[in-house]
């Protein structure tokens, strides 16, 4: 076959996948409302496929299901698979979920410095008033 | 006496070979039934040769036929064939002596985008032409058959030159290929596309049939979705017993990957599968 004709169709297929899986617009002449489905198929098939790749990611899931929001989350911000199939996708969310602890956990550090510090500045002027009075 | 002997002769001449597809969460459950023929392995799922479980290395000692299957081959993609992935099918059918190896009519990935399950190709020469390229590619590096499986769908491509079984025959007589044919996905497909499933069975080349895959799904919104984490359909069911009215059919099996059930209700929908 002519190469142009096949990267044409490699094209649709891009296209099509944009739609279903990145957000992208509903190619010329698809059913936009099937495509939907579609995508929201996709993502529920993305999911269930981890589950069974991988016992800790049902295991997460199924103990604490604000869990899902960040495996939702994942997905969002990664709309294409890894290629290398379910597991090396668990792997994935796994790294993305001990990533977003860790942010949690520093941005939990940083409150709590905070208010150390506005703490401390109270404490003071609080010493100061009484100095004064 | 004779009478037993005549009787077995009649049931092996009728009864198909019952198979089911090999799960870790069944391994037990497989491994207690004498009436298991063959069970299809997911080829993605043994990445090495070395992540095959002991419970597969028994099942192959006691003489049931493995057959491993594969979801990422991408056979109906205009992108390049990743030879990586057919070399690991052909590895696996080596180590377990399969008769064939299968995957499907779709595609999974364009540019750098991977669905993560089958989807529909545009139905036209074109893609015909594609396909039958990409086939003979993954055959020169497969020592065993291609047999190639039917999609479920719930939307298609504008444009289709030509219809669902037309498209699936054409690409079967092009590439010389076997035809696992999948009732739970081809009553998927003909509620969610609008077409006569009897009238696709009758039009298919069912010599070519190898096998067969039956699964559990649900409907959602008016669309019927082959989850494969729900009971057997009495609908493909129905569609079993028609296809045995038409040709002979060698293996049947099921397919469960989630919400797995407890053995009876296992065992039923195996009665079922064999008695339809």
């Amino acid at each position: 076959m002519p190469e142009d004709a096949r990267k044409q169709i490699a094209q649709e297929q891009k296209l099509l996948l944009q739609a279903l899986l990145a957000h992208g617009n509903t190619p010329d002449g698809f059913d936009n409302k099937r495509l939907k489905q579609a995508a929201q198929a996709l993502v529920r098939k993305r999911v269930r496929s981890m589950k069974r790749a991988n016992a800790l990611v049902t295991e997460l899931l199924d103990s604490d299901l604000s869990k899902l929001a960040v495996l939702h989350r994942f997905i969002e911000l990664h709309p294409s698979a890894n290629a290398a199939g379910p597991y090396a996708d668990t792997c994935d969310f796994l790294a993305f979920l001990q990533e977003e602890s860790g942010l949690i956990h520093k941005i939990a550090n940083i409150n709590r410095s905070v208010r150390f510090i506005i703490g401390q500045c109270k404490l003071s002027l609080l010493t100061k008033a009484l100095f004064w009075f | 006496m004779v009478a037993v002997v005549n009787q077995n002769v009649i049931n092996q001449c009728v009864v198909s070979q019952l198979g089911i597809g090999f799960r870790p969460e069944l391994a037990r459950f497989i491994e207690s039934r004498d009436d298991i023929a063959f069970v299809e392995i997911i080829a993605e799922d043994y990445s090495h040769l070395e992540c095959i479980p002991q419970a597969l290395r028994d099942l192959q000692e006691r003489g049931v036929t493995i057959i491993p299957h594969c979801l990422s081959l991408s056979l109906g993609g205009a992108d390049s064939i990743d030879l990586g992935r057919v070399k690991h099918l052909n590895s696996l059918a080596r180590y377990f002596d399969s008769p064939f190896v299968s995957d499907h009519v779709a595609f999974v990935r364009a540019g750098n985008l991977e669905s993560g399950h089958l989807l529909p190709v545009k139905r036209s020469e074109a893609t015909l032409q594609i396909i039958a390229e990409n086939i003979t590619t993954v055959k020169e590096h497969l020592s065993v058959p291609l047999v190639l499986e039917n999609i479920a769908t719930t939307f298609q491509w504008p444009d289709n030159e030509m219809g669902e079984v037309e498209f699936v025959s054409r690409v079967l007589e092009d590439s010389d290929c076997g035809l696992l044919l999948d009732l739970s996905n081809l009553f998927a497909s003909s509620h969610n596309l609008g077409f006569d499933a009897l009238e696709y069975l009758r039009a298919l080349p069912l010599q070519r049939l190898k096998y067969v895959h039956m699964a559990g799904g649900i409907f959602k919104d008016k669309l019927y979705h082959d989850s494969h984490g729900h009971p057997l359909n009495h609908q493909s069911i129905a569609l079993l017993t028609a296809l045995k009215a038409l040709c002979p059919v060698a293996r049947v099996m099921l397919e469960r990957d989630d919400n797995f059930p407890a053995d009876g209700e296992l065992t039923c929908e195996l009665g079922a599968i064999a008695n339809a």
